[in-house]
């Protein structure tokens, strides 16, 4: 087909890797299976964890980087040998913290108490007293809430987390997959029994300390048949690290009947590279609903599965992105369709300013044993300027007759009707149209609890200062 | 002194000329009518004071409340008590008709009211209206019919009591009922402050509760007659037609 | 023979899907060259049976270019060249072996081009259009159709890049997969920086009707410009049963709704020909394509 000169260079500007050979070269070399079993020893992993260890590193410096998606070239792969080696590194002062999180901080309201426990990251996180009540509160029902390393040392969850530890997610997946799998380190356990409903939210605490926690946590979640869980991930504050590398890992197992809601509201500091995996398993008449608000880091990569594997499982997945000045956010949802009766919706909204890519992929797939199943995508993005860029790409790949599939995608801007409208009622242009983009992240906030939705709220506000001019 | 007074005002849109030089006054607490046929000026006339950008200005000004606020932006408009009901009202998703109310009264007055106050006033505005509870809670304007929009502007009206307020064509493709119910809005709310309803409309239904002091005809983008309640029943019995000389169909 | 890419998703996405472009070993014998001046008669009709080269370009009056093409294999390469204020009618009926149909479009100022492509039950055909709107309010509209059957394959990607200002866009796919047929349709609406108020509409509808079918839908949007509209929307799947249950309560036997209900699914498309007899011939063969079974 021929092409014309005007699209290729979009296209190579945009999307093509500009990864060579060598560096990738470099970047298998960059760790070492003597680095990997230094890290494994620090942490006293079991036998078969080491082993599992070096054989995610044998395959990471054999897979190739992935052709499409954002650049990552500017990601210096040192900073991952660097960073894993040096603990102290993590021991971040709240005066190296760069200006623009730290008014970040301010602006969102987040407590002097909390801001001083970020000062001193390295030493300590507090989060101990919301993880000791939630324990407490639960752990009469049998329901588990711990790190992972500790664990995989519990006789009686060691058996577990080997049989789950990246059995969804295997090291094969894609080359951070297998980066994760080699120096993971820190993340959360969660086990639920048959049975448990529990009413509150769990959520997620960053134990922050001087065994490199953080950037390649690890996030296994187990819902036995008939349980029920809301969990949610690291929302109250930015996380800042040194390293610009973002690449953990979570599994969630739902089993029969159960139901878990995992929200995310991430807001990494903006020279992050967030190449993050999460994928879930659902089992007969199980759900999965993810509600993910995507606001920080440079580059994200990043698009939950997940897999409807048995008779009437269903997944909704609902998302929004916010790419501000120098960020290309790259994420979606992957759905597969893999047992009768399966129902998926995914419901997306996007917005691009003052110079951010953002792009919506997706891939739906219905297998040929999936019949009766249903699934539908809804996804609108916005844009706020004409320097900004926003993409849609998604996928559907059907393979039986018997199921039902829809697909809207919309794009365009804030019309200047709406505007004017509110501007008549007294609202100043700057705030008529932070007011029209948090309605149109309505789809996100209504899913969250109020805190976090208010504190979404703020973000987004935070994003629009300054877009009229 | 006048609370609105136009001078000379020319617009245009897109390049064409929509009023030619109107004048006119607005006095303070007095109810006036502005109608004329399809394609006068009416909205033209109405989304200009309140300072839509898609009108320019190319001559005249807008002077309210003794300040020439021909250059002003909406919002400022909006703080200095200027009020328009939208013809047709734009749908706003994610965000509810009561946490809009109330972001807009803060912008208006300045304030913040107590939660409970705002639902309270809320709530009498409704009812005044015979409007359901519920649409406080949806989304603003989303998914309303005609007549529920056009309530839901005169909600507004209620609520954020302006000085001046041109209602445009809020009758239109009302039932007789919703008009009256309509007509009633624009009662209660001369009587919380004693603002002044400027009226645009084809109809003279709306007209029967409410006294008008004074009527002006504009037609081709010139206002062509002005006077009292009695053009109003003139206009009844022989259409725009005789007064502006021309076939208006 | 060489192998080619073709078909190239204009941004790639996850390789596992496979949907990122096809491969095909290009035959490469001799090819006509035809050119074709809408100028010239009201409704030209021409047969392509080989490899050709067309080249087509517009006239300020209505007029309509039919292409039957129902090569056994062959390379199909279709230029089209729409200068200022021209106006294209094109109506591609695509049947044969295994083809490779290749479309590109310019479009200059205040240009339009209307597409017709109607695919039926091609053996293996992988067909590309790429519309260049250059210019300022070009107008494109296509209305493509496809019944596939048997073991066939079709490979669709239809590429449109708006670039002009006030460009207005607008597809309608529609489409009948039964037995093992195979089939991709990426659509792309490109809109390029600069291209403030254009519009561009996309909408594919697919009836699956044996489970041994497999169907790829990837409708893309590319967007470096606020203002702009755009939208995409696929349904895909099978009959409502609401409707077989409506036409059996009228007496019609369930075999037979299925063949009625794949004829009306192109029925929309045909009738956008806009020439009976073209019409007609398409309609019987969609009549026997169906009936062959």
């Amino acid at each position: 087909m021929k092409q014309k000169t005007q699209v290729a260079d979009i296209d190579r500007s945009l999307y093509d890797f500009r990864f060579e050979e060598d560096a990738a070269d470099f970047l298998s070399s960059g760790i070492t299976p003597e680095i990997i079993r230094e890290i494994s020893e620090e942490k006293g992993d079991p036998a078969w964890m080491l082993e599992f260890r070096l054989k995610s590193l044998e395959i990471f410096s054999r897979m190739k980087m992935p052709v499409w998606g954002p650049p990552v070239d500017g990601l210096d792969m040192r900073n991952i040998v660097t960073y894993i080696r040096s603990k102290s590194r993590m021991n971040t002062d709240w005066n190296d913290v760069p200006e623009h999180i730290k008014e970040t901080f301010e602006r969102l309201g987040i407590p002097q108490a909390e801001r001083e426990s970020l000062a001193g990251v390295g030493a300590q996180y507090d989060s101990e007293l919301v993880y000791h009540n939630v324990r407490k509160e639960v752990a009469e029902s049998g329901v588990v809430y711990t790190d992972l390393e500790s664990a995989m040392h519990d006789p009686q969850y060691a058996e577990i987390i080997r049989t789950h530890f990246m059995k969804l997610v295997p090291p094969t997946d894609h080359k951070f997959a297998a980066l994760h799998g080699a120096v993971w380190s820190g993340g959360s356990f969660v086990y639920v029994p048959a049975g448990v409903r529990l009413d509150i939210p769990l959520q997620s605490y960053f134990r922050l300390n001087a065994k490199g926690a953080g950037q390649f946590e690890h996030t296994l979640i187990i819902l036995e048949e008939n349980s029920d869980l809301h969990f949610i991930e690291g929302c109250s504050a930015p996380k800042y690290y040194e390293a610009g590398l973002h690449a953990g890992c979570v599994e969630l197992y739902v089993g029969k009947g159960a139901k878990l809601r995992y929200s995310t509201i991430e807001n990494w500091s903006k020279n992050m590279y967030n190449l993050n995996t999460k994928r879930a398993v659902v089992e007969e008449g199980g759900r999965i609903e993810w509600v993910s608000g995507s606001f920080g880091s440079h580059v994200s990569y990043l698009y939950p599965m997940s897999i409807l594997n048995g008779r009437g499982a269903s997944a909704e997945f609902t998302g929004i992105t916010f790419a501000g000045e120098g960020q290309n956010l790259d994420t979606g949802a992957k759905i597969v369709h893999n047992a009768p009766e399966t129902a998926s919706h995914i419901d997306t909204k996007s917005i691009s300013k003052s110079g951010g890519i953002s792009t919506f992929r997706s891939a739906v797939t219905v297998h040929e044993n999936a019949v009766g199943s249903r699934s539908s995508v809804s996804c609108e993005s916005l844009m706020l300027d004409g320097r900004s860029r926003s993409d849609t790409l998604p996928v559907m790949d059907i393979r039986t007759d018997k199921c039902d599939i829809g697909h809207e995608a919309k794009i365009g801007r804030i019309s200047d009707d709406a505007v004017f409208y509110l501007m008549s009622r007294g609202m100043d242009e700057q705030a008529a149209r932070a007011m029209i983009v948090s309605g149109f992240a309505g789809n996100v906030s209504k899913e969250l609890p109020l805190e976090y939705a208010v504190e979404m709220n703020n973000l987004i506000r935070l994003e629009m200062t300054g877009t009229v001019g | 002194m006048a609370l609105l007074t136009i001078e000379n005002l020319s617009v245009e849109i897109e390049e064409k000329e929509l009023l030619h030089g109107v004048s006119m006054e607005v006095g303070s607490g007095e109810i006036h009518v502005l109608m004329g046929p399809n394609g006068a000026g009416k909205s033209t006339l109405g989304y200009t004071v309140m300072g839509s950008p898609e009108y320019k200005v190319t001559g005249g000004t807008i002077i309210f409340d003794g300040a020439d606020i021909t250059g002003e932006s909406p919002d400022k408009r909006a703080k200095r008590g200027i009020f328009l009901s939208f013809q047709n009202p734009v749908e706003i998703p994610g965000i509810t008709l009561s946490d809009f109310l109330r972001s807009s009264l803060e912008q208006i007055t300045g304030q913040r009211m107590k939660l409970w106050d705002f639902k309270k006033q809320l709530k009498t505005a409704m009812e005044t209206l015979q409007m359901d509870a519920a649409y406080a809670d949806r989304d603003l304007n989303v998914g309303f019919s005609g007549g529920e929009k056009k309530k839901a502007e005169i909600l507004q009206l209620l609520m954020l009591k302006p000085k001046l307020a041109i209602l445009d064509e809020t009758d239109s493709g009302l039932d007789v009922d919703a008009v009256r119910t309509v007509s009633a809005g624009i009662a209660a709310y001369r009587e919380s402050c004693g603002g002044s309803p400027l009226i645009i409309t084809h109809n003279t239904k709306i007209l029967e509760a409410l006294p008008t002091d004074r009527a002006h005809i504009i037609a081709d983008g010139n206002i062509v007659r002005e006077g009292g309640a009695e053009l109003i029943a003139e206009i009844n019995e022989h259409g725009f037609e005789h007064l502006t000389g021309k076939d208006t169909i | 023979m060489a192998t080619v890419q073709l078909n190239q998703l204009p941004v790639p996405t996850f390789s596992w899907l496979g949907v990122n472009g096809t491969e095909r070993e290009l035959y490469n014998g001799p090819a006509d060259e035809i050119a074709v001046s809408g100028a010239e008669k009201p409704v030209t009709r021409i047969h392509i049976a080989k490899s050709a080269n067309i080249s087509v370009s517009g006239s300020k009056k209505p007029q309509l270019i039919v292409m039957n093409a129902d090569a056994e294999q062959a390379v199909i390469r279709t230029d089209v060249h729409a200068e200022s204020s021209e106006q294209i009618r094109l109506v591609q009926i695509i049947r044969g072996g295994k083809n490779v149909l290749e479309l590109h479009a310019e479009l200059a100022e205040n240009a339009s081009l209307e597409l017709i492509q109607i695919y039926l039950n091609p053996a293996d055909c992988v067909s590309g259009a790429e519309i260049h709107m250059n210019g300022r309010k070009s107008a494109f509209t296509s209305n493509i159709g496809y019944a596939l059957a048997d073991g066939n394959a079709l490979d669709l990607n239809l590429n449109i890049v708006q670039r002009g200002k006030k460009t207005v866009s607008d597809t309608t796919v529609r489409g009948v997969l039964r037995g093992q047929a195979k089939k991709i349709f990426r659509g792309s609406i490109d809109f390029q920086n600069g291209a403030a108020g254009a519009s561009g509409t996309e909408q594919e509808n697919v009836l699956l009707l044996d489970e041994t079918v497999i169907n790829k839908t990837v409708p893309v949007i590319l967007c470096a410009e606020e203002d702009v509209v755009g939208s995409h929307g696929a349904t895909i799947g099978k009959i409502d049963p609401a409707h077989i249950f409506y036409m059996q309560s009228r007496g019609i036997p369930e075999a037979q709704i299925y063949e009625i209900l794949a004829q009306s699914q192109l029925g929309s498309i045909v009738r956008q020909i806009g020439d009976a007899e073209t019409e007609q011939a398409v309609s019987r063969l969609l009549g026997r394509e169906s009936a062959d079974e």
